[in-house]
């Protein structure tokens, strides 16, 4: 098993942060499709995030449940933008505060209403 | 077009791409421009997305070699070189050390005609082409020597879990220390006009500058993040051979257009270095080990392609097919640094800008 740092909602950017001052560069996120992990629950999005410094690396990790909305670190580090897009087209994760949002539009056309690495569809909100 | 103040020269929004002479892939970036000059600049992606990454899910373990090679033609050996690593990780293999400098010595000629290719396409964006057809001249003898030493040109598909499939001849292995040594004449040739010839400085130099300090808060990797000054490089992590070999990441200090070039050339002359000590330093022995079992567990692991920094994440369940296999491709990390050369600079130097960071975006899509 990896070696990571347990975050949530709640403590994700500070500890970005952390990382952030200290040199550490965004290396991407990892999402994973989960099944659920007691009878009877629901089957969740595990959430990797990696960095790197001076070839050493570092993961947090997170649990997001089917269509959760994350954090964004793209306030902190710019690079997230389109790997946070990318997961918001393949997995239907939200990310709050995205600084570049392409509303799921990255990869997929407008009218693709279905996250293709998961077998849920997602709803989109008309705007207006 | 829209005025925005009275003050302000008009804003204009000019597509660049999808399709475009100078791009060999399609990479549409939406660039707004007062008069002639980039004040800012949005990609757009999802042209050749393939979902190679959910293939893991219906391709076993072993399959799955055959598919992360085809996420990138020209890098697809370090492609499966670093799948390769993540399964022997996680099952615990043993990869003879004959297959270790096997894979270097290939990994390093895709690495030589993947630079050699985007030298030449790097002379054509500026319209230099008679320099475009000396390097794609002198990447044949590459490219031969993939096709006699692995039966293909460009995807050789060598690597197999637990080590590689073909192995080299001692005949060959003169052949191909010849090959390589006219091909280092031929490309030393070209150095003068590469880096000192009028054209190809006035067209490159200063031109979509980079910061050693934002290359690294924006994720550059590779030749982009190297030609910053940043002498980061992933072989310096020391997997298969190259603890073996003499090697010191390459680095030119200025941040723009020729400083990637730059770094470039000289990496096409220190691959071709590595393949002739690889092929005189490696042992005798067995070509692969073997494979027992179903893959459990996760783990990661990161190699140099010639674009930058590959991350892949794999994960095993114990059954043969992987639930997870995530790639992180150079390209991708390269986006967004582009994205910050461009604002300031002249619309004819955004393609010379954009082909600066070797654009792949087929592996950056999956």
């Amino acid at each position: 098993m990896l070696e990571t740092i347990a975050v949530t909602n709640d403590t994700l950017r500070a500890e970005a942060q952390k990382l952030f001052d200290g040199g550490w560069r965004l290396v991407t996120y990892t999402a994973t499709k989960c099944p659920p992990s007691v009878e009877g629950g629901d089957s969740y999005i595990d959430l990797l995030f990696h960095f790197d410094k001076d070839l050493e690396l570092r993961h947090l990790r997170m649990s997001v449940p089917e269509k959760g909305t994350v954090t964004s670190l793209s306030p902190i580090y710019l690079a997230a933008v389109l790997i946070e897009n990318e997961l918001r087209d393949l997995f239907g994760l939200t990310f709050e505060g995205l600084v570049l949002d392409y509303s799921g539009t990255l990869y997929l056309e407008g009218d693709v209403n279905r996250a293709p690495f998961c077998s849920f569809t997602t709803v989109r909100k008309e705007k207006g | 077009m829209q005025q925005n103040d009275e003050n302000r020269t008009p804003r204009t929004v000019i597509p660049f791409g999808p399709q475009h002479p100078v791009l060999p892939e399609p990479l549409h970036l939406k660039l707004v421009v007062e008069d002639e000059t980039v004040v800012e600049a949005v990609p757009a992606l999802g042209y050749v997305h393939r979902g190679l990454e959910g293939l893991s899910s219906i391709r076993d373990f072993n399959q799955m070699v055959f598919v992360v090679e085809r996420v990138c033609g020209i890098c697809s050996c370090i492609h499966a070189v670093t799948y390769c690593h993540c399964l022997e990780k996680m099952m615990n293999i043993e990869v003879p050390e004959r297959a270790k400098f096997l894979r270097v010595i290939w990994g390093e000629l895709h690495r030589a005609h993947s630079h050699l290719l985007w030298l030449g396409l790097f002379a054509d964006s500026f319209g230099f082409e008679s320099l475009f057809m000396a390097f794609w001249k002198v990447r044949e003898r590459i490219m031969d020597i993939n096709e006699a030493t692995a039966g293909n040109r460009v995807i050789v598909s060598v690597n197999v879990v637990g080590g590689v499939r073909r192995d080299l001849t001692p005949q060959q292995c003169r052949w191909i220390s010849n090959e390589l040594n006219i091909a280092e004449g031929e490309i030393r040739a070209l150095m003068s006009t590469m880096l000192n010839d009028y054209t190809v400085r006035e067209r490159t130099v200063g031109k979509g500058v980079l910061s050693a300090e934002t290359a690294l808060k924006l994720g550059a990797v590779g030749p982009t993040l190297r030609g910053s000054g940043v002498a980061q490089d992933a072989r310096q992590l020391g997997y298969d051979a190259f603890p073996s070999l003499d090697f010191e990441p390459v680095t030119a200090p200025d941040g723009d257009s020729y400083s990637r070039a730059k770094v470039r050339f000289l990496e096409t002359l220190q691959s071709l270095e590595l393949v002739r000590q690889a092929i005189s330093r490696m042992p005798q022995g067995e070509l692969a080990a073997k494979v027992r079992g179903n893959p459990e567990g996760e783990v990661t692991d990161r190699t140099e392609q010639p674009r930058g920094e590959v991350f892949y994440y794999v994960k095993g369940d114990g059954t043969k097919y992987l639930p997870r296999v995530r790639i992180r491709t150079p390209t991708f990390s390269n986006i967004m640094p582009l994205l910050a050369m461009l604002p300031g600079c002249q619309l004819a130097d955004v393609p010379v800008i954009a082909l600066s960071i070797d654009p792949c975006i087929s592996c950056t899509e999956r």
